[in-house]
């Protein structure tokens, strides 16, 4: 109880900290949002005017306490270039972003793991040399790619769905599932192809270790060898990654959401961060920073019902 | 018993073979032990008569014969239906040699597991008992405790708790006190002696420390670069040494009286 108490308080004050960098941020980079709104040849009065409607004229400390006092209150404020208030704007892109990771991480998860097993199954084996080859250009090859390639097949030849022509969840969940399962297909490849050669070296390290023996002795096969004892202890590392790769899967989703057209958080943010609709970004980025800590708050909690000597402490249960 | 006959064992990178043509027995009911410095072959010859031998990496000749079945040729799949059940194993590092993610009374349990068609609560019950055999106080919390929460002495009681859990006709113990400080070693050695004495559990005891061996075994076997240079009862052996590389392990043994040259 003590353990998720803590968590919480670090989730906080990693949020406030992103959120007064970004705001930070964009006091120091260059780029005014009014004189973007009314174009250049607005008169120093209408400038002067959009100004003080936005609050911008009060000073960045103050401006700042007000917004996170704001956000508290569940105002995330309004977009400069909308005129609506901002969670209006990023809720529903929001739950497509979220959709769309955690398709990407259900694939992973339900492909790698096996494929980890199987793949440590051959090595030193005839196959091992192209498993590695493979693996390589898995994971090199970019998500983009990846994107164009399968757009080009299933969409323009195939028609399983039409690219940039994102249905909606409301109008066509199933039509909706089949795009965004495509985009998570890119998504995952190299991040399934990393997964699966983390769990086989690991696997091959804990194979050396002396439980191993002493399970060998007490008359455990091969597989049982593995599946009862290596695998778990495998887990941990694993796990661990797994939650960087959901916190990534976010950010990731950006440049695949542009190029399979699908209307989520990440181009809503590049777009936004291009208007100078700060708002908006800051909203976003508070979101993404909540979504890491949050990853890495499941991975850690996860291995220490794993591993009982993360527990140590005796905070837990 | 046991019978090792002409045994040879050569790993495939090395050119000296690690164990040299030796032959020994032991008898029903018998601790032997088997001694020798590290590098002398005690542990490979261990290892093959627990049918623990990487076989792809070595070449081996000879008959290792448990109850006239042979270890050393078997296939796999005997092998495997021995381990744990007709062999049991404890060995050095009683921590690393645990899975430290499985309960320890799982990890004693295990070999009802995978030998008997006993339910949980049958090998549960099995497993207690033999926890208070080996004298591991308060067995209900130990079964629930996983290996870093107990202590050396304690996992060590554990682990040839999981050895004996079946009678096997065999307990191969490799240096099972040389991790532990003196008084942990002194109770275990108590408690396999007692364990031979009550339940007739033949032992092959190795260890580089003839001392440990002299409380504990009757006969005793001493290795050097992968030969039996001595072999014959350990007072014999220990009073009387034919073997120079014998005497040179004898007065290794610090003792009350005899002056120490080196530290």
């Amino acid at each position: 109880m003590k353990y998720i108490f803590k968590r919480i308080g670090l989730l906080l004050i990693t949020m406030i900290l992103v959120s007064f960098l970004t705001f930070l941020a964009f006091e120091i980079v260059s780029g005014d949002p009014v004189r973007n709104m009314l174009g250049t040849d607005a008169s120093p009065a209408q400038i002067e005017a959009l100004r003080q409607e936005l609050g911008l004229d009060k000073p960045f400390l103050s401006r700042y306490v007000s917004w996170l006092l704001g956000f508290f209150s569940g105002d995330l404020g309004r977009s400069f270039s909308y005129k609506q208030p901002v969670w209006e704007l990023i809720s529903s892109k929001l739950v497509i972003t979220l959709a769309l990771s955690l398709i990407s991480f259900a694939l992973i998860i339900l492909v790698s793991i096996p494929l980890g097993v199987f793949s440590y199954q051959w090595v030193g084996g005839p196959l091992d040399g192209v498993r590695t080859a493979f693996n390589q250009l898995c994971m090199a090859v970019p998500p983009f790619f990846t994107g164009i390639l399968l757009s080009w097949t299933f969409g323009v030849i195939l028609k399983v769905f039409t690219p940039g022509d994102f249905p909606g969840f409301a109008k066509d969940p199933g039509g909706s599932f089949v795009h965004l399962f495509f985009a998570a297909i890119c998504l995952s490849i190299p991040r399934i192809a990393m997964t699966v050669r983390m769990m086989r070296s690991t696997i091959v390290d804990e194979m050396n270790k002396a439980y191993v023996r002493t399970a060998i002795s007490r008359g455990n096969n091969r597989w049982s060898v593995l599946t009862r004892h290596v695998l778990k202890n495998s887990l941990v590392l694993v796990v661990t990654f797994l939650g960087q790769t959901l916190a990534e899967l976010v950010a990731a989703s950006i440049v695949v959401e542009q190029v399979l057209g699908i209307p989520g958080l990440g181009r809503f943010l590049v777009a936004s961060i291009s208007h100078r609709d700060y708002p908006v970004v800051q909203a976003i980025v508070v979101i993404l920073a909540f979504w890491v800590v949050l990853a890495g708050t499941i991975s850690d909690i996860v291995n220490r019902r794993i591993d009982p000597r993360l527990r140590l402490g005796g905070e837990d249960e | 018993m046991l019978e090792v006959r002409d045994l040879h064992i050569r790993f495939l990178n090395r050119d000296r073979e690690a164990v040299a043509g030796i032959s020994f027995t032991i008898k029903d009911g018998e601790i032997m032990g088997l001694v020798g410095e590290s590098g002398s072959g005690k542990t490979v010859t261990a290892m093959s008569i627990a049918g623990l031998l990487p076989r792809k990496q070595c070449e081996f000749s000879g008959d290792i014969l448990l109850n006239g079945q042979d270890l050393l040729h078997a296939e796999r799949k005997l092998l495997r239906s021995m381990h744990g059940k007709d062999i049991g194993v404890v060995f050095q590092e009683p921590m690393s040699a645990m899975d430290p993610l499985m309960k320890v009374g799982e990890q004693v349990g295990e070999v009802l597991r995978i030998h008997t068609d006993l339910s949980k609560e049958e090998r549960r019950e099995k497993v207690l008992q033999v926890m208070r055999e080996v004298e591991l106080r308060d067995p209900e919390a130990v079964y629930e405790k996983y290996p870093h929460e107990l202590s050396g002495g304690m996992l060590q009681r554990a682990m040839i708790g999981a050895a004996i859990v079946i009678e096997p006709s065999l307990l191969l113990l490799d240096e099972p006190t040389t991790a532990l400080d003196v008084t942990i070693q002194a109770q275990i050695l108590e408690l396999l002696k007692r364990l031979n004495r009550e339940r007739g559990i033949s032992m092959l005891f190795i260890s580089h420390n003839l001392n440990v061996v002299r409380k504990l075994c009757r006969r005793v076997a001493v290795m050097q670069r992968g030969k039996l240079v001595e072999l014959g009862e350990t007072e014999e052996v220990f009073f009387h040494p034919l073997h120079p590389y014998s005497k040179k392990l004898i007065d290794a043994i610090p003792t009350r009286d005899k002056k120490q040259t080196e530290p």
